[in-house]
């Protein structure tokens, strides 16, 4: 029993037992197979996975608040970077002491494939507030989202500390990792929110079709996706000289939960919903054109002299050509939270991610444009709100955090 | 005896001017300039004298609701300005009252999108920054009230702003029960499923307001419906008395909306939704033959 072990964590055994984590996780590497052929998307690397990672099905995204000291908190981040790769190889927390504790893993995943998870760790502006010393390293860039018009935030759930974002092609996996990773985080932090997306609405993969969201849309035609490097690296990756250094190769998360409206966009004719998306439902294609990746054009007018991409449709104010080529990176899930249990209308929604490289200059400013005058904002509303600073990837050996604390 | 300081004359005159601007343009529009003979529905039928006299009575309709209450909210507004210059913190509030409502019932109508939505409504914000009317109730129900003064004279420029919009707006059947539509869902996930007064805490007032408007508005269908979509039109009014009966439960004793009753008035609500969206499908192609405002 636990209560026999006093002041033992299983974060503190693993932090500390890094020759016997690695051991164990050996042995489980050799010896315990897991069914599956799902893919596995190496934790190590350059950046980041799970930002430009073609899109999986699934999301658990899950905030935190940090309650322990700077010290639990460099702990902690630590062992969430050790443990990361081994549920991304689709393998347990290893077992650290025997059958008379509770177990290191809470096991709902045990038999599933890697399903392609990915983990992806951000630090909230909270962070840097004098609790943890670490202001002098808070990003310029890193402040709280402008309150937006049409926005009905609940301050319990917008923003956190940190955030995990983990993705995979199994909800099971995702929830697991998260699952066992707030475990692990006991008395140091905890949870503030938890959302899980249903479906992607993004492709970040030249391979991949585009989806539909919950308006029946196809949603991210013109998104941007792990090839286009160039792009990639003037509007998502941090130089290492944007501010601070520690953020070079990393990337800014900002998430927005949009409660949509179902009832009355289900109840809209289909010609007026195309008009507030400015494209046709059917395949995709923009008003002016007749198939998906036909480019829009703007400036086609009507009989009447109208454009034919109505003024306010969410194509036309949404495009880079008209938001001095303003590109995001989108990673967008559907939520279905069940029924709002005051009115009985849905609570669902599309649980919008994106990554950039100045979350101000860019999520911000698009935002804000969107809020003003897109037709489609009548039917959106924003329940929280959140921005985070996804440090670059790890290579092997490195410990995440290291920079945050040099 | 208040006497009045040069800006202020100023303000009086310019708003006052505003106002007979508006006057002036709600007559105006109400004449039917710019109008071409109707063609044909979009199902290629030619209207009816009935069916058009239907489109035109709905569209007059509600052009004069929407108008009366731009009128309402400009002339609140005003009164709201001289009551905090007058630091009558009271009057202001049955002002800010009087113009939220108002506001509820032309909101749907709002030209240029959720911006200008925006302006006015205000977005909410825990310092009170943002203007509009959100600023206003911060300055009134939070503090300090010196927000509220400030945001008033870009809530009247807003106003009239709004006012002079709509009369370039060319209102049509279909375009009245598509907003419709989208109002009785701000009416559900808002004002019935949320806080939309977060200073005040005065969601009665919304519910009030923006029911009230959306049966209005949809009432002003009812004939033209009869005509072009009979068997809907059952449905229609059926909905619509449904709609109305359940308004009358949203009051209980203290004054507040009856939260046992909220979720039986957003049933209601979804209910007439549904049915004006087939409505909106049916009326596309009837017009008052104006193509220009």
């Amino acid at each position: 029993m636990s209560g026999n072990q006093p002041g033992i964590s299983r974060r503190a055994v693993l932090a500390t037992s890094s020759v016997t984590l690695s051991a164990a996780a050996l042995a489980l590497k050799a010896g315990a197979p897991f069914s599956g052929t799902a893919r596995t998307v190496p934790f190590h690397g350059s950046h980041q996975a799970g930002i430009t990672t073609p899109t999986q099905d699934h999301l658990v995204f899950a905030t935190f608040d940090v309650v322990g000291s700077r010290d639990d908190l460099q702990g902690l981040l630590s062992t969430w970077g050790t443990v990361a790769p081994i549920l991304a190889e689709g393998r347990p927390i290893p077992a650290v002491w025997d059958s008379t504790y509770p177990p290191s893993d809470t096991g709902e995943a045990t038999g599933l494939a890697p399903s392609g998870l990915t983990l992806t760790f951000g630090y909230g502006p909270s962070l840097f507030d004098a609790r943890f010393g670490l202001s002098r390293r808070q990003p310029r860039v890193l402040q709280p989202v402008p309150i937006l018009p049409g926005d009905a935030l609940d301050p319990a759930t917008s923003n956190g500390d940190l955030c995990i974002q983990a993705c995979a092609d199994d909800p099971m996996v995702a929830f697991h990792a998260v699952r066992n990773l707030t475990l692990l985080g006991q008395g140091t932090v905890v949870l503030r929110a938890l959302q899980v997306g249903t479906g992607r609405t993004s492709t970040t993969s030249s391979s991949q079709t585009t989806e539909r969201n919950l308006l029946g849309f196809k949603d991210g035609t013109n998104n941007l996706t792990g090839s286009d490097t160039a792009l990639l690296k003037r509007w998502v990756w941090v130089d290492s000289g944007d501010d601070q250094p520690w953020m070079g190769r990393g990337s800014y998360l900002v998430a927005r939960r949009l409660r949509l409206d179902l009832e009355a966009w289900s109840s809209l004719p289909l010609t007026d919903q195309e008009q507030v998306i400015g494209r046709f439902r059917a395949s995709g294609a923009p008003l002016t054109g007749t198939t998906e990746h036909d480019a829009p054009d703007l400036a086609a007018q009507g009989p009447h002299g109208d454009p034919i991409i109505p003024a306010n449709s969410h194509i036309r104010i949404a495009a880079p050509t008209t938001n001095n080529g303003i590109h995001l990176l989108r990673r967008g899930y559907n939520f279905i939270d069940g029924l709002d249990p005051t009115t009985g209308a849905y609570d669902a929604g599309l649980f919008f991610i994106c990554f950039q490289r100045d979350p101000m200059a860019q999520f911000a400013t698009l935002a804000g444009d969107l809020a003003r005058t897109d037709a489609l904002m009548r039917y959106v509303t924003a329940t929280t709100s959140a921005v985070f600073a996804c440090p670059p990837g790890l290579e092997k050996g490195q410990t995440l955090g290291a920079d945050l604390f040099a | 005896m208040r006497t009045m300081s040069v800006p202020r004359q100023r303000f009086r005159q310019w708003i006052t001017a505003t106002s007979a601007a508006i006057v002036v343009a709600a007559v105006l529009s109400s004449c039917g300039g710019g109008s071409r003979p109707t063609t044909t529905t979009v199902s290629g039928v030619v209207p009816t004298p009935a069916e058009q006299a239907a489109t035109l009575a709905a569209t007059n309709a509600y052009r004069t609701q929407i108008v009366t209450a731009a009128t309402a909210f400009n002339d609140a507004v005003r009164a709201l300005h001289d009551d905090l210059a007058a630091h009558n913190t009271t009057a202001a509030i049955a002002e800010w009252r009087r113009a939220q409502a108002a506001f509820d019932t032309f909101r749907p109508e709002l030209s240029g999108g959720p911006g200008a939505w925006s302006a006015i409504g205000g977005p909410v914000d825990a310092t009170g920054a943002g203007g509009g009317l959100h600023a206003i109730e911060f300055g009134l129900f939070h503090g300090p009230q010196s927000v509220a003064t400030a945001a008033t004279p870009a809530l009247v420029l807003a106003g009239a702003t709004y006012a002079i919009g709509f009369f370039r707006t060319i209102v049509q059947p279909s375009t009245i029960a598509a907003h419709q539509v989208e109002n009785l869902g701000y009416f559900v996930t808002t004002c019935l499923g949320g806080d939309p007064e977060p200073w005040s805490h005065d969601q009665i007032l919304d519910v009030g307001a923006v029911g009230r408007g959306a049966l209005a508005a949809s009432a002003t269908l009812l004939p033209l419906a009869r005509l072009v979509e009979p068997a809907t039109a059952v449905l229609f009014e059926r909905s619509i008395n449904a709609f109305r009966a359940s308004l009358t439960t949203i009051s209980a004793r203290d004054g507040q909306v009856n939260q046992d009753a909220v979720r039986g008035i957003a049933a209601k609500a979804m209910a007439l939704e549904g049915v004006l969206g087939q409505l909106a499908g049916a009326f596309d192609g009837y017009t008052n033959g104006r193509y220009f405002a």
